[in-house]
């Protein structure tokens, strides 16, 4: 099962928690000096670290090589979490290492040599990083990585050097984006050496009220002291919004349940319908069931899996080819009216 | 989301315009933003952070002065592309422009000290120091409290792990 199919991604503010390490190999130069023979050689021993005879998990994992995708493969993975938009934007050759589940992919060439990631549902950090910190154990018992006594895992850009991770929690805050306190969030949690930024990584506008909670700084803390920092600064946000929910509902419950009601009218019988709007409504169905506003019967498919579903790569994914706007609006559509 | 303008890449960058009190939005990818004069991201952000130190560190040029010509001797890396895209091109330019470096770590990340994971292969002996420094903010902590036979476990562990150390490095 997918981590997105484990029904623990719907059940509370916490969406899923994750793993990025970023991690050099010594023997070749970093990915804006490799050139492309060496990034050829370099993408096969990475690959060879994972898929070999000696592992169990080694057919559990699929190997990619990004040229062998195609734009709408990319978009999709990229969907999915399993790429990064870097990933697909640079001109360099990459590889992506993808366990059957999803739960581990591993970007080769990306802005550094390797970099783990794992995913885990709901609100399960330790699990995730239980996951990465063997991953990253079973990649080196192979390779050798680019590392300093002093200042830690040797990356690419100094904001990772140190521990190379990034530790995130997907969450889900309506109520906070609403009531405008999220400039005031990001100020106070900063000082903890933490951030809040849009679903899809840096300087992308939220969509469906979705946020990523994150650390910044990457050095001068053990990665189980961040881990803890993060848990804590997301505790103090979820009870906020839970907080913001409770009084808007008591106050203001017939308004927030047409609201909730309508998006699910809109979302049963439109013909046609734009991502935007689709993450939109989506996102009030997310609250309406959590907050038990909505009293219908909850669709087969995880409201957050479908939030992914409706998206353009994989739409066309789905369809088999290219599209154009007006197409992915109508399958958009079709797939919503038959998901609910 | 895809980007407005190519309908390619994934968009990455929200441009918000005012345009005669008409607000715009545009979601683009980092290429067609860069059109727009607009290639606002985290990393640009942390290239300004970057710039912004290594300037004041950086000695004014005089009309005798040599250009910066620093680079690594390894991947070739120069001073000024550093400068220009915050990344660097190898491990051993963390040596070429260590002092650099060690500065904007501190200001940055507020430390340049790794505290974290040791991979295995750096062996016995980093992952023994790590392990004694450890013990030895225990052992304060234990002191400050008053817990004194805690305290005197600690520091014969500490003890014994640093004879392990000495006979790893001989």
């Amino acid at each position: 099962m997918n981590w997105y199919q484990d029904s623990l991604i719907d059940e509370g503010v916490i969406i899923s928690s994750r793993i990025r390490l970023a991690r050099n190999l010594k023997k070749y130069p970093f990915p804006i000096k490799i050139n492309n023979e060496q990034a050829k050689v370099m993408i096969e021993e990475a690959k060879g670290s994972i898929i070999n005879d000696r592992t169990v998990l080694s057919n559990q994992f699929r190997f990619y090589q990004s040229e062998s995708l195609s734009q709408i493969e990319k978009l999709s993975l990229l969907e999915n979490h399993c790429i990064s938009p870097e990933f697909i934007n640079g001109n360099m050759n990459r590889g992506l290492l993808l366990k059957n589940d999803e739960s581990i992919s591993i970007m080769l060439n990306e802005e550094d040599h390797v970099r783990i990631q794992t995913i885990s549902p709901g609100d399960n950090i330790d699990m995730a990083w239980d996951l990465a910190d063997k991953t990253d154990n079973l990649i080196e018992e192979i390779l050798e990585y680019a590392f300093d006594q002093d200042l830690g895992y040797l990356t690419s850009c100094p904001t990772n050097t140190g521990t190379g991770l990034r530790a995130s929690y997907m969450v889900h805050i309506p109520m906070l984006e609403k009531s405008e306190q999220l400039t005031a969030i990001v100020q106070s949690i900063g000082k903890f050496g933490m951030t809040v930024r849009g679903i899809h990584g840096e300087g992308t506008q939220p969509l469906g009220s979705i946020y990523q909670i994150s650390n910044q700084m990457t050095m001068g803390k053990s990665e189980t002291e961040i881990i803890e920092v993060l848990k804590n600064v997301t505790v103090q946000v979820i009870e906020r919004e839970n907080i913001i929910r409770e009084s808007t509902i008591a106050q203001q419950k017939e308004e927030l349940q047409d609201q909730v009601y309508r998006a699910y009218g809109i979302l049963a019988h439109c013909r046609k319908i734009s991502c935007n709007e689709a993450l939109s409504l989506l996102s009030q169905l997310r609250f309406g069931y959590i907050t038990g506003l909505l009293e219908l019967d909850k669709p087969k498919t995880n409201i957050y899996q479908m939030m992914m579903n409706i998206q353009p790569g994989h739409i066309q994914m789905k369809a088999g080819k290219n599209l154009s706007g007006a197409e992915r609006d109508r399958l958009r559509a079709d797939y919503i009216r038959g998901a609910l | 989301m895809l980007c407005e303008k190519c309908q390619q890449s994934p968009a990455t960058i929200h441009l918000k315009q005012n345009i005669n009190g008409q607000i715009q939005d545009l979601y683009l990818c980092s290429n067609c933003a860069a059109k727009y004069g607009m290639p606002y991201s985290f990393d640009s952000f942390f290239k300004d952070v970057m710039d912004s130190f290594l300037s004041t560190t950086d000695k004014q040029p005089t009309k005798d002065s040599p250009p910066d010509d620093r680079h690594c001797s390894v991947c070739g890396l120069t001073y000024e592309e550093f400068k220009q895209t915050s990344r660097l091109g190898c491990a051993n330019c963390y040596k070429a422009f260590r002092s650099e470096l060690d500065l904007v770590l501190k200001k940055a990340q507020g430390n340049n000290r790794h505290q974290g994971k040791i991979p295995n292969r750096c062996g016995e002996e980093l992952l023994i120091k790590q392990e004694i420094a450890n013990l030895r903010s225990s052992l304060k902590e234990a002191v400050a409290s008053e817990e004194y036979e805690e305290a005197a476990r600690l520091r014969d562990k500490i003890k014994h792990l640093e004879e392990a150390g000495r006979q790893v490095s001989s």
